[in-house]
């Protein structure tokens, strides 16, 4: 969770400078090659959060929070299924399959977050959708919206499933127009989104950076190159064992879809298609989609269900009912927490720990300007505070020229001493296998410092 | 208000081709005439590896047994498509790099000719057929390379078209029994995808087999298709290996690392170009499957699930996907268009198509398509009329060292020792410069997974690299400008460069 990428020590680090100075990070202080630039701070509450955490227990703490959310989301969309269904062992199914499709994406960073406010904005929707009154969908959202625009940059997720529902009442009002009665309620109903969209639009301004925070994510979102080199945006490899869960959901939306043929309103329709979309398209929507679409398919296949899973689900509910399994889990949770080995640091076998503690040890060696990898850009502000990274998880704030730059040299291409010059790097930190190495270790006035399986260390001579 | 029969075209119309027959003179010439026959020719360099191979077959009139175009690897060959290398070197010996073209064009058009014309055949508006085979085109597009592949495209459509036709009580078993495995036989010595159509009978033998059970009926389609897997079986074997052919495919699909060098057999990449047809046949299903709500019997359940999962696990299957669903497609189609004639949509439908027939005319389609190939014949070898070539193709400098093989045919002692190659190159280079051996080309399963490593850790480069460049006595490379290993090999006393251009860098080292 905190060592899949180095993410989670960056917000962590990210955090603690906020908790530091008493306020919100403007402008960078993490980085040299973009040191005082402007900063669009966009999940400035979830950092926050984690570095409270972090403070109180460590990498553990950072565990302990995203453990907590992501055990929350699931467990409220066990609720809301069986709410929906009123079938156990369908909830159940349904829920664990979506937690294996997610699970890929279960890191201790701030996206955690979006989980949980997705799971509580589709609820809402379906709780409209189902008749609940319009004020209420209005308070939920709103405050979802607050929530989300200062937890994580992900909140763009609630507006297109908004969006979604009201294509949908769109589409039902054309159908309706022969129809008087049906036509008013859609008609209504539509109004009803309408409002709340724009409700929603105006609450997500209440952020630290207002109508820059949108400006910003969409630029971002915009740039091909950026979004094809990140490999969080990437299509997902299904050679990979990671993406077993993600077919196995595709695998229950097409069988649902060929073999129950459930009648879906056109706001499930759509929000199927284009949230499978966007997980085709992008790996890190997975969990969103299973979150989202988890409902459609939990009631399709309640309402499907044959005998022996009606006896099944009465079975679960009685033996929920009786037992006093609330208890056991919470004790053997207790007993986990206490008895299991906290993470105190980075696993060493992945992380340069102990090329950190050379140069904690030699700071005399380690004067200029950093040029590191990509992924160990987080944990080196956490473990380095002291050196400026080149470069971190922070790509949308680093933009496209810088990591061009960065990528020009990290691949030897024809200009790659060029970024080494413009920004005064002194000493690289690599992994051993890297190739920058192989050429460094070509050129007369760069030596290597330090060297073992993980990371090596190349200074350039006085 | 037109009287006339639907099958009978206006006067004026009736010299003219139909319309399946007009989809395949458009794609031909298309993919002739254009700047796509480039793409089909050097999208990859595999047409270079191929024509080599055949070309060497038809000199000595045998299958190749050894492998000996690599300096890196020596060892038996398993000639596991030397049937299409052969066509494709009686096309090259003709017509050079445009013969391939004109092969490989002729290929994908029949394909789809044949697909327009079962749509037809099963009662799809014209209209309609023709927009989904425009999809279907867009799916299979990413995969139009002149390469071996485009036999197992067409062979996918006729085995899924027969056995389609076989459920529907439209073929009777016989026939089957007979195209079948004569097709089998063609198949297994064209491409190594031939289990394609294995796998297509075996998913019809049981999604009939379930069907049967389901409906407590007789299982005879189902013995039948069970019988036609294992006569389909024992005709696979006829191919120069035997047995061997299978357990050789069987261990390179096991290997992930093997199969995930080359990029088709990774998955579908969602933000390229090329993957937008996949996401409009996809996006096309999941609509008729909510909105139609067909019902389905096992074997489409099966068809549809399989075929997505493969093209999910390597973008090559993504044509044999849209190859078998697209008359899925259309059947749900034409069945919702047919139940509801009084939807608000239907009148408008009919009344804008009501002009597009595809009646047969008074020219048969094979005599059109006849008429066109002879024609093409000529425009890319005008020598038959006595001129020169109107269309040239070749693998294009802007991609291909081009440039580096005429220096190194100038001045063959510029470079000494054993070449290292980028992975695309290979087949040009095998083809272009036949005195000189590549380290690597996209053979992966012949040469195994050491090779493959050994490879990677020089082109990346990664600490070794000079190990595995003196276990092959490595002495020159040719990379892309841009390569690392050029950076590398700059900075080192040990090398020193010997050509550059735009596009390549030729290192050798320093005697």
């Amino acid at each position: 969770m905190v060592s899949g990428d180095g993410d989670p020590c960056m917000h962590w680090r990210v955090g603690e400078y906020m908790l530091q100075t008493g306020h919100i990070i403007r402008t960078d202080v993490f980085s040299h090659t973009r040191f005082g630039w402007p900063i669009v701070s966009k999940e400035w509450l979830s950092e926050i959060i984690f570095a409270e955490a972090g403070r109180l227990a460590g990498l553990y703490g950072l565990c302990i929070v995203a453990a907590l959310v992501i055990a929350t989301t699931f467990a409220l969309l066990h609720r809301q299924l069986l709410r929906e269904t009123g079938n156990h062992a369908v909830a159940v199914f349904v829920v664990l399959i979506a937690a294996w499709a997610a699970c890929t994406h279960w890191l201790a960073r701030p996206h955690a977050f979006s989980f949980l406010l997705a799971v509580l904005w589709g609820d809402a929707l379906r709780r409209f959708a189902r008749g609940e009154s319009a004020r209420r969908l209005a308070i939920a959202l709103g405050l979802l919206t607050l929530l989300w625009v200062n937890l994580h940059g992900g909140y763009l997720a609630g507006f297109i499933t908004l969006g979604a529902y009201w294509l949908g009442a769109a589409v039902e009002l054309v159908r309706a127009r022969t129809d008087r009665a049906r036509w008013g309620v859609a008609r209504r109903k539509l109004n009803v989104l309408t409002g709340v969209a724009l409700l929603c639009g105006l609450v997500s301004l209440l952020n630290p950076n207002t109508y820059h925070l949108h400006i910003h994510n969409l630029q971002f979102l915009r740039s091909d190159y950026l979004t094809n080199w990140l490999m969080e945006y990437a299509s997902t490899d299904f050679h990979s064992p990671d993406s077993r869960g993600f077919l196995a959901w595709l695998t229950l939306t097409f069988l649902t879809l060929a073999l129950v043929r459930p009648r879906l309103s056109p706001a499930s329709g759509i929000l199927l298609i284009v949230w499978t979309y966007f997980a085709l398209y992008l790996g890190r929507n997975v969990p969103l989609l299973a979150i989202f679409t988890a409902p459609i398919l939990a009631t399709a296949l309640a309402e499907a269900s044959p005998s022996w899973v009606s006896r099944l689900s009465d079975r679960l509910r009685e033996t929920g009912e009786k037992s006093r399994a609330w208890l056991l889990v919470s004790v053997a949770t207790v007993v986990a927490i206490a008895v299991i080995p906290r993470p105190t640091r980075m696993p060493p076998e992945k992380w340069p720990v102990e090329a950190v503690d050379y140069i904690k040890k030699h700071p005399e060696q380690f004067g200029g300007n950093m040029f590191n990898q990509y992924v160990w850009g987080g944990y080196l502000l956490q473990a380095l505070p002291e050196h400026r990274t080149f470069v971190d998880g922070r790509t949308d704030f680093y933009g496209e020229a810088l990591i061009r730059q960065f990528d020009d040299t990290s691949a030897l291409r024809t200009n790659w001493l060029q970024a080494l010059q413009q920004y005064h790097v002194s000493w690289t930190l690599l992994p051993t296998e890297h190739r920058l190495n192989l050429a460094l270790a070509l050129l007369p006035d760069w030596e290597r410092a330090y060297s073992n399986k993980v990371a090596t260390i190349y200074c350039k001579r006085p | 208000m037109n009287d006339a029969p639907p099958n009978v075209p206006a006067p004026a119309r009736r010299w003219l081709p139909s319309l399946s027959a007009m989809i395949w003179i458009v794609l031909f010439l298309g993919l002739n005439l254009t700047s796509a026959r480039i793409v089909l020719l050097s999208a990859d360099s595999d047409p270079g590896l191929h024509r080599k191979l055949g070309e060497w077959m038809i000199q000595h009139r045998a299958v190749v047994r050894e492998d000996s175009l690599l300096h890196t690897h020596h060892g038996p060959s398993m000639a596991k498509e030397w049937l299409s290398e052969v066509l494709f070197a009686a096309a090259a010996r003709w017509f050079d790099w445009g013969g391939i073209v004109l092969l490989a064009a002729t290929l994908i058009a029949s394909c789809f000719w044949l697909l327009h014309r079962q749509l037809l055949a099963e009662s799809c508006d014209p209209v309609l057929a023709t927009g989904l085979l425009l999809v279907a085109m867009l799916a299979c597009s990413m995969h139009w390379l002149a390469r071996p592949l485009l036999f197992t495209h067409l062979l996918t459509l006729v085995f899924a078209w027969q056995l389609r036709w076989f459920q529907l009580g439209r073929v009777a078993a016989q026939r089957l029994f007979v195209l079948l495995p004569a097709l089998m036989i063609l198949w297994v010595n064209l491409h190594g995808a031939f289990m394609t159509g294995l796998v297509l009978i075996a998913m019809h033998a049981l999604g009939t087999a379930i069907d049967a059970r389901r409906h407590g009926t007789f299982r005879g389609k189902s013995m039948i298709l069970t019988g036609l897997l294992l006569t389909c079986g024992v005709a696979s074997l006829a191919n120069p290996n035997g047995w061997g052919l299978h357990t050789h495919i069987f261990s390179f699909m096991q290997s992930r690392e093997l199969s995930t060098v080359t990029t088709e057999f990774a998955s579908p990449n969602f933000h390229t170009v090329g993957a937008r047809g996949f996401l409009l046949l996809l996006f096309l299903l999941a609509a008729a499957l909510m909105i139609i709500r067909p019902k389905l019997c096992a074997t489409d359940v099966l068809l549809i699930g399989g075929w997505g999962c493969l093209a999910l696990f390597s973008a090559r299957n993504v044509p044999l996907f849209a190859l078998v669903v697209t008359p899925l497609l259309a059947q749900w189609l034409t069945e919702s268009m047919q139940a509801n004639p009084d939807s608000w949509w239907g009148p408008l439908y009919r009344e804008s198509t009501a002009r597009v027939s595809a009646a047969r005319q008074a020219v048969d389609d094979a005599t059109v398509i006849a008429v066109v190939l002879c024609l093409l014949l000529v425009v890319a070898k005008p020598k038959i009329a006595g001129g020169e070539p109107l269309l040239m193709t070749d693998f294009p400098p802007s991609r291909y060292p081009t440039a580096v093989v005429d220096y190194l045919r100038t001045y063959p002692d510029a470079v000494h020792g054993e070449m290292f190659n980028c992975f695309l190159w290979g087949g040009y280079l095998e083809f272009a410069l036949p005195e000189r051996k590549p380290f690597i080309d996209s053979r992966t399963d012949s040469y195994g997974v050491g090779l493959v490593r050994e490879f990677r850790t020089a082109n990346e480069p990664k600490p070794g690299w000079e190990a595995v460049f003196a276990k092959y006595n490595v002495g020159w490379t040719i990379l892309p400008v841009q390569h690392p290993l050029n950076r590398v090999l700059e900075l080192s006393p040990h090398w020193s460069r010997v050509f550059s251009n735009q596009q390549a860098l030729v290192f050798s080292r320093v005697p």
